[in-house]
């Protein structure tokens, strides 16, 4: 748990630097801190602790951005459980595949939120400008997302906390062929 | 039992929080509705850290930008200077003009008896942070509670509106700007007196809603607000038209608005330190009056 502790507290930071970048650099430029940190929770952490680093960076963007106090935490349930059933079949702890990962659930975080805003009755268009500035986003999460799960896995393995059902680990003990390869 | 419980954590921790967070979202878009929150010590700590760190983090940057700006000024500084002398004698002439005209009609001491009424104390604060989703559109600023700030008081510019304070904490608050999404604002032509709701979209222009003949709101006019919101009052400027929708079946029609301030910009704001009696209303608490509440050193500008 001091290994979620500790990463929300830096992704409260980074949120916060963010907010003060933003004045000088397009907002689409920077990478949402919040979904990228939850993506790299989910594949690091077990499920109780890394749903504590959702919860903490999704109620801190809220308060950081102006958002209904829960949104981003209710948006970002639909990729944390992506990543969660990903990461339980596939092994993701590499750059690239976390880097597809990030991209692949940054529009399910995208359309969670429109449908979340909608429900509290919040206009957000879905025109050009929407897939435009998502595919920007999208981008830009991908391009930060090895670093933010390398990250992860430092602060994890520095405090203990490293998820031990790692994927491939427990898959190489279980296969029936494995026992022949060793 | 118990181990029935410890499999099924991850999913029921799952759902507790998607519960808690949709309750939180509705509760909060209730306090909105009614001009927003002050927020308490433990959901505002972060928002009281968060001032501080982006003041730090934004003053480098500024210098950088500030003094660049000011170089780049300078190359043209003698051009600039001749337009601008120029443009300073015939406001001079102009305002020589109309206080001559006012003095004339007797009226100047009664128009400034009805300025002394209408004008609000006024609370300078600067912006240190904005938000980053692009979903919203906010803004932090340095100044909370302790400075006589309350959820629902309008913030403005010299040159119009900005939006409103939507959460306070002792030290810091957080404005809603009137891109955003969530905002609707009552205004009007100033033209033709048509009245309709200014609505944010997120993006750099807001729409301005209004029905009767399209007509009486063509490009170029002034939208200011109509004080019949309950929110700001009457009189500031929100935006100037850029277009009109045509759609004849509708019954309410659309123009576009360009805001009269440049939020790209956005550094020094002035908080109106006033509600009107609906918020107060809605809000059910007493502030203390807005100049007593504002520090000794933080002077309330008449």
């Amino acid at each position: 748990m001091r290994a979620a502790l500790a990463l929300t507290a830096i992704g409260a930071l980074l949120l916060v630097a963010e907010g003060a970048l933003v004045s000088f650099l397009p907002a689409l430029l920077l990478p949402d801190v919040a979904l990228v940190g939850a993506v790299a929770a989910a594949l690091f952490l077990d499920g109780p602790a890394s749903l504590v680093v959702l919860a903490g960076l999704g109620f801190a963007s809220d308060l950081l951005t102006g958002a209904p106090l829960g949104l981003h935490a209710l948006s970002l349930l639909l990729p944390f459980a992506a990543t969660r059933v990903a990461n339980g079949s596939l092994e993701l702890r590499h750059g690239v595949p976390e880097a597809v990962l990030v991209a692949l659930v940054t529009p399910l975080a995208a359309l969670a939120a429109v449908a979340c805003m909608h429900l509290v009755g919040v206009r957000a268009g879905l025109g050009l400008a929407f897939w435009l500035g998502l595919a920007l986003q999208t981008a830009v999460n991908a391009a930060v997302a090895p670093g933010a799960c390398a990250l992860a896995e430092g602060v994890a393995s520095f405090t203990g906390d490293l998820d031990p059902t790692r994927r491939g680990v427990a898959y190489m003990g279980a296969a029936p062929w494995a026992a022949s390869r060793r | 039992m118990r181990e029935l419980l410890h499999r099924l954590r991850l999913p029921l921790l799952f759902a507790g929080l998607a519960v808690i967070a949709s309750i939180s979202i509705f509760a909060d878009q209730r306090a909105l509705q009614a001009g927003g929150r002050d927020l308490s010590w433990w959901s505002g700590g972060l928002l009281e850290v968060a001032a501080p760190i982006q003041r730090v983090l934004t003053a480098p940057i500024d210098l950088v930008r500030g003094v660049w700006r000011n170089y780049v000024a300078l190359l043209d500084a003698r051009e600039e200077n001749e337009t601008l002398r120029h443009q300073l004698a015939e406001a001079q002439e102009e305002t020589l003009q109309l206080r001559e005209a006012l003095v004339a009609s007797q009226t100047l001491e009664q128009v400034a008896e009805l300025r002394s009424q209408l004008e609000l104390p006024m609370l300078a604060t600067e912006v240190v942070g904005q938000d980053v989703s692009p979903w919203f559109r906010t803004v932090v600023l340095d100044r909370g509670r302790d400075h006589g700030l309350r959820a629902g008081m309008p913030i403005v510019t010299e040159n119009g509106v900005v939006g409103l304070v939507t959460a306070t904490t002792p030290h810091a608050s957080r404005a809603m700007l009137i891109l955003d999404r969530q905002s609707a604002v009552d205004g009007m032509v100033q033209r033709s007196r048509v009245r309709g709701i200014v609505r944010g979209t997120g993006a750099p222009e807001v729409d301005f809603e209004f029905t009767g003949p399209v007509e009486e709101v063509k490009p170029g006019d002034l939208v200011i607000t109509s004080g019949y919101g309950g929110v700001y009052p009457k009189g500031i400027r929100i935006g100037e038209v850029v277009s009109v929708a045509q759609e004849a079946p509708y019954l309410v029609r659309r123009a576009k608005l360009r805001p009269a301030v440049s939020f790209e910009r956005l550094e020094r704001v002035f908080a109106l330190l006033w509600r009107s009696p609906t918020l107060e209303l809605l809000s059910g608490d007493t502030p203390a009056p807005p100049v007593l509440a504002a520090k000794p050193d933080e002077k309330a500008t008449p």
